[in-house]
This record gives C-alpha cells, structure tokens and sequence, in this order.
C-alpha cells in the first residue's frame, strides 16, 4: 500500500497547531482497477507517462521520445514475442503482459473518485457537465456546429425556456430572477420573440432525434412466410415494411466519441493479466481489454498493418446492449433501443450512470400489432397447418 | 384483435420480431461499418495522436420483445 498510498490518500484539514494529518490507512479502500495496475516500483513503468492533451510532443532528441511512442510503432519490433512487455508483480502478485511496451496507461490516472458514483461521497469527481448529451448528439462534437443551442432556434428562446425549467413553482424570486437575469437577455429584434409560442418551443425540445445529429430514418423491409405457398414460390414475394427505424452510423458514432472521449479512462493497448501461483501463472481476467480475445485480435491486426501503415492500431471493444423499455407503468407506451458501449473503458466506470457511456444506436420499430392480425386472418383463409409458422420454416 | 377474435400465432409475432431486429442490424453494420472493420478508420484522439481503429463487436446481449 505504501506504493500507491500518496495518489489515493487526500490530505485532511491541517490540525490546529498546523500538523500535516492524513486519513487513516485502515480505512482507505482498495480500488479494483488499480490492484492489478503497472507497479510503481517498476521503474520501466514509471517512464509510462501519459501523453497529455496539451502536452507538446517531446524533441526526437529528448530522452523520454525513447521510451514513450505517441502514436507510430517502433520498427525495431518485428517478432510479437520478443516484444512483449512484462511488468513487475504488485501487491496481489498480479503483473501484466503487454503485446509491446504500451504508450498509454490510463490506469495511473484512477482514483477511488473516478470509480464510485454517490453525489454525498466526499472526493467523488463530479461529470464534465459539458459532455453528457454526447451519447444522443453529434452536432455538439463536431469542429463547428452550427447551431449549439440546436434543437432551440436563438439565444432569446433559451434563455426563457431555461428560466420555465429552472423554477419548478413559480414564486416571488423565480419573478425578480426573470426581470432581473432573463428579460435583459432578450433580443427584442429576435424573429422568434416576435411570434412566441411556448407550446412551440417545447414540441421542439420533444424531438430531439434530429438529423443534424446523424439520425437516419428508415424502413425495415422483411420477408413474411407466407406458408399458403409451397417452398419454391414464396423465395422473396411477400416483403413487408415496418416505418421508422431511427438510428446513427455505428462508425461516425464511434468518431465522434473516440476524437473528444478524456485519454484518462481509455485503454487502447489490450494486455494480459497473471497471478503468480505457486507452480505457473495463473490468467486472471476482469475486462474486455485483459481478455484473450482482444489480445489476440490486437496483434494480429498490428502484425496486418504493420507493412501497411505506421499509425497506432487501436482495437475498439464495441458492445452492443438492446432490450425494449417500456415507458409507463400504465399502457403501452414503450421504446426498442439499441446501445453501445466500448469495452476499452473498465466496467467501473462504464456502470457509472453519471459517465454516460452508452451511445444511443437505433430506435427500432415495432411490428404493428394490426398487420400480424389481418395477416393471421389472410392464413388461416388459406392454410390450416400451425406448425409452418414456426421460425426457420 | 377483435376483428376474428384470433390472435395471430405466437411463432409468427416471434419470427417477424426477430427479423425486425436482424433487419435493423442490417442497417446498422452498412458498408461505412464494414470497411472500417477491414481497413480501420484515422481518428485524431484527444491527445492529438492520430490512431487507426478498427471496430470489433466483442458482445451482443440483446432481448427483443417477443409478444
């Protein structure tokens, strides 16, 4: 504990003669991803220093350009296993294999803030507000939007609207806060003041799907068993189509996230995890981006791009999550959507509601519960055998 | 489902919401999808590194609605 006690221990509040104190060590918790971390005693693994965002790229003479490689490979890597990088043991006996000496270690960056997730915890990191609509948009993320109060049409409308949702009941002070900060904010000369319509306004916010942010509407096209028909002439006859089908390209999604995500929590070199046995080293996995899996799949996409480009291959783990949601605990009102998450992010801080890691994907449409009716009714006029409905006939 | 009083078959609402889905996949792994997956995409991360990513679905837990 003594390794990595100075990152996690946060100072308390100077005692009244001006000692220095600190927490406790009985009670300063174990955080799950930092137990199997590169060990700060490794002294190789202390030049893993990450490449920070304004961070200039280091001089081809420096010292630290040898041993941190942002971006291209080193050429004098040519056989996989020579390459890879072992660390030392930590505390568990748990040490990782890298397939090459990794240029990025996010884990150095964790602390038990940016894995737990309760707004009354001391030393919890709060969410970059900033961000969280990420997941829905993708205006927002682009160089130049052009809008950024989008779907809100001007200045003068949002700041109304923001002054509605900010007072929950109407009072005394929500007035004075309107004449005081709202009304001065105004634009009288605004188009969309002049003919206001609150109503307006709002059915706007309640279409948020636009496609400035990459939303695409589509149809769904199915072939429908139509088992009144023998094999051979049903081959693709009867196509029906299910409207509205909303979703965004898997690939811009991915841009888009992967070019703004904070480089603190992102693993782009997959490696293996060990514990020393006591006869062999046992595997240990918790993570997509420790499994064999992902390993594999990295080196051998390394190895296939190694004639062909010279930039850093990164795997992205994509997860795909659908399930349908219902909206109300009263009627039908319900959603079908679709996911995505990246694996090169830890589980911990995936499972975290307040990072917003899942990316809306698709809103898928339902089968409308009318056709399947009249088409029930259409078979059965021609046809008597139930058992040709079943699935894969 | 009250025209006949028959409701279409369970096997029936089954495949044609399975298809749905298969169909909506088929949107979304369209041909942008899939030449990222064979060639990788150039994505200047927010460090400033430009990196070459290649997507791979490594799970797939999906529950449509079967009724």
């Amino acid at each position: 504990m003594k390794d990595v006690a100075p990152a996690l221990q946060p100072e308390l509040e100077p005692s009244r003669s001006g000692r220095r104190r600190f927490p406790n060590k009985r009670h300063a918790d174990i955080i799950p991803i930092t137990s199997s971390r590169i060990p700060q005693a490794n002294s190789r693994a202390q030049d893993l220093v990450p490449v920070r965002e304004a961070s200039p790229t280091p001089a081809p003479d420096s010292p630290r350009s040898t041993t941190s490689m942002p971006g291209a490979f080193d050429d004098t890597m040519d056989d996989p296993v020579s390459d890879a990088f072992t660390t030392d043991t930590n505390e568990f006996g748990l040490y990782r294999v890298y397939p090459h000496r990794p240029s990025h270690d996010p884990d150095h960056q964790v602390s038990v803030g940016s894995v737990c997730d309760a707004p009354g915890l001391a030393g919890a990191v709060p969410v970059p507000s900033d961000t969280w609509y990420a997941g829905m948009t993708q205006s927002v993320l682009g160089a130049e939007p052009k809008n950024p109060l989008e779907p809100l049409t001007s200045e003068s409308v949002f700041h109304l609207l923001d002054w509605f949702y900010r007072s929950s009941t109407l009072s005394v002070a929500s007035l004075t806060d309107l004449v005081r900060n709202v009304i001065p904010k105004i634009d009288q000369s605004d188009p969309a003041i002049a003919d206001f319509s609150a109503a307006r306004e709002f059915t706007r916010l309640d279409t948020p799907l636009s496609s400035n942010d990459g939303w695409k509407n589509d149809d769904i096209s199915i072939p429908v068993p139509m088992t009144y028909l023998k094999a051979k002439e049903r081959t693709d006859a009867h196509i029906y189509t299910v409207p509205g089908a909303r979703w965004r390209s898997l690939v811009d999604t991915m841009s888009s996230f992967f070019s703004t995500m904070s480089m603190d929590t992102f693993h782009i070199t997959p490696f293996k995890i060990f514990r020393m046995g006591a006869s062999e080293p046992e595997p240990v996995y918790s993570e997509i981006y420790n499994s064999s899996v992902m390993y594999d799949e990295y080196v051998r996409v390394r190895d296939e791009q190694k004639s062909k480009s010279n930039l850093e291959v990164v795997i992205a783990a994509i997860m795909l999550w659908s399930d349908s949601t219902h909206l109300a605990n009263f009627g039908t009102a319900s959603l079908w959507p679709v996911y995505m998450y990246f694996g090169n992010i830890s589980k911990y801080i995936r499972g975290k509601p307040s990072s917003f890691s899942a990316h809306h994907i698709a809103y898928l449409p339902k089968v409308c519960d009318l056709w399947l009716h009249l088409h029930a009714l259409f078979l059965t006029a021609f046809s008597s055998t139930k058992a040709t409905f079943a699935h894969g006939t | 489902m009250t025209l006949t009083g028959k409701q279409p078959s369970d096997n029936l609402v089954r495949h044609m919401r399975q298809s749905v889905f298969h169909g909506a996949l088929h949107l979304l792994l369209d041909d942008k999808f899939r030449d990222a997956w064979i060639n990788g995409v150039k994505i200047t991360f927010a460090d400033r590194v430009e990196r070459l990513v290649f997507p791979r679905i490594f799970t797939y837990s999906a529950d449509y609605p079967e009724k």
